[in-house]
């Protein structure tokens, strides 16, 4: 097996929960130190810290929004100094957004939304980017979502934001490829997080999401190893000639 | 302890290229693998002893997969010499280059026929034959390996391009058909890969003079497309660490 980055660093958006949790502790089982940012759970924050430790990793935790651009400046700037060189980026940060129509929604909760999942991703790659240039390889991973194929109603900020933050990965894969900078995306469906079972319990009345497992694709609701997984498969020597690419784990798109 | 062991596989076109990359990359990681080959009996014998010496079993079949009573000939004997298969990799192919790269309104039929049949055809008559028997498995795992063409649509590719575009269909429908049997389908599709065929081809488009190596300088990061790069997607996608992943499709490309 060769899905190794032993040696790096990698900085993780909204790190200390969830899917970015997941994804924190795949790569630091994979050989990276590891810095996460977080916006308020700062206990979660330091349960995450105190798991890759555990694993014999160094790891630290951010506080702030990724969409202001000064708590970027800040966070990547305490990362740097703490980790060194940081060769992978995981823009994983973001919030649903409400379930209203077009016609009802709140010009605010648009900029909301976009204010996280594009400015906050684009804030983190014009800071870490140009310092990745110099680095033997460097990954950036965006964690989008398939709702920029099922673009469903009532979905609208967010479906916009994976949309643009998407633009931004392509883009980004062309830009960079000169200076052996990946940039992919994963694209989870469903995940047993926070918010996917406020979705489940919003949109469908579930209680317990795990009510869900024997309708869903292999009779499981998707956990975020599994998303954890095909990142630190992007980031990895077996997908060295990679880029430019989005891979959907969600058991299929349909 | 292999991430693959215990596997049995089926790599098409397994002797040479890309095909024997796959070969090595799941046999290191534990599978046991049938190795089919049309014409180079000397190459499959040589990954098949390199399988060997891996600790893993190894048997070379000889068949044409483009020709149906070979594909079902092919797919039998595989089940027998292992026992089943859980992991079919389609790989053989026949590059445009073999049959002259003609614009869509030139090709002839049997040329455009011959690609279909190697593509898209073969990729069927294996999935009907090895799928049922898949079923029986705790996990099963179908991966096609296409091409860019059939997201490119080049020009002189267009035939090559529908045989692998319908080949991928086979792979999207599949996939949807066989996930309640916990069989994942899904697709490689390279780009320039160091190999023989993609010599011919950019020698034939007059790209190079003498070899495809030529092309480096100006490929992403600096380099050729290997078969090693391929392999690192087909393994992954066959591991536990893509047991959530169907349907999908990875181009190796470096774009």
């Amino acid at each position: 097996m060769t899905n190794n980055t032993e040696g790096r660093s990698a900085f993780i958006s909204g790190g200390s929960r969830g899917i970015g949790k997941a994804i924190a502790i795949g790569l630091a089982k994979s050989g990276s130190n590891i810095a996460i940012n977080y916006t308020r759970d700062k206990e979660a924050a330091q349960e995450t810290v105190a798991e890759i430790e555990a694993l014999g990793k160094i790891a630290k935790a951010y506080q702030g929004n990724v969409a202001d651009f000064e708590d970027c400046q800040r966070m990547v700037n305490s990362a740097l100094n703490d980790l060194g060189e940081i060769s992978i980026l995981i823009n994983n940060a973001g919030v649903a957004s409400r379930g209203s129509l077009i016609t009802d929604t709140n010009p605010e909760e648009i900029r909301k939304v976009i204010g996280i999942h594009v400015f906050g991703t684009h804030n983190l790659c014009h800071l870490l980017v140009p310092q990745m240039r110099a680095a033997e390889r460097g990954d950036v991973i965006m964690i989008s979502s398939v709702a920029t194929e099922s673009l469903s109603g009532r979905g609208a900020p967010y479906n916009m934001a994976k949309s643009a933050q998407e633009a931004i990965a392509f883009t980004l894969a062309k830009e960079e490829k000169v200076h052996d900078i990946r940039v992919n995306i994963v694209g989870p469906g469903l995940v047993e997080t926070d918010m996917g079972k406020r979705l489940v319990k919003a949109t469908r009345g579930v209680e317990d999401i795990r009510e869900l497992d024997k309708g869903s694709p292999f009779q499981r609701v998707c956990q975020p190893e599994d998303i954890a997984d095909a990142v630190v498969f992007f980031c990895s020597e077996d997908a060295a000639y990679v880029t430019g690419q989005r891979l959907y784990v969600n058991g299929g798109s349909f | 302890m292999g991430e693959l062991d215990g596997r049995k596989a089926l790599v098409t076109g397994g002797s040479r290229g890309i095909g024997r990359a796959i070969v090595r990359r799941l046999a290191s990681e534990g599978a046991d693998v049938v190795i089919n080959y049309h014409s180079n009996q000397k190459a499959a014998e040589e990954i098949a002893s390199e399988v060997r010496k891996l600790g893993k079993k190894a048997e070379i079949i000889m068949a044409d997969v483009s020709d149906q009573s070979e594909a079902e000939r092919l797919a039998t004997e595989s089940i027998t010499a292992l026992g089943s298969i859980d992991i079919l990799v389609n790989n053989a192919g026949i590059g445009a280059t073999a049959v002259g790269r003609p614009h869509v309104a030139t090709a002839s039929p049997d040329d455009f026929y011959r690609l279909m049949a190697a593509h898209a055809f073969a990729s069927h008559d294996l999935c009907r034959m090895i799928v049922p028997q898949m079923r029986e498995s705790t996990r099963g795992d179908v991966v096609m390996i296409s091409s860019i063409a059939a997201q490119s649509f080049g020009p002189t590719g267009g035939t090559y391009a529908a045989a692998k575009a319908a080949m991928e269909a086979v792979a999207y429908s599949l996939a949807k058909e066989e996930r309640g049997n916990n069989i994942h389908v899904n697709i490689v599709a390279p780009g320039l890969i160091e190999t023989d065929m993609a010599e011919m081809m950019v020698k034939f488009q007059g790209r190079v003079k003498d070899s495809i190596n030529e092309l480096a300088a100006d490929s992403p990061f600096g380099r050729l497309g290997y078969p090693e790069d391929i392999a690192g997607s087909v393994a992954f996608l066959c591991s536990e660490r893509a047991s959530y992943i169907t349907n999908q499709r990875i181009t190796v490309a470096g774009s």
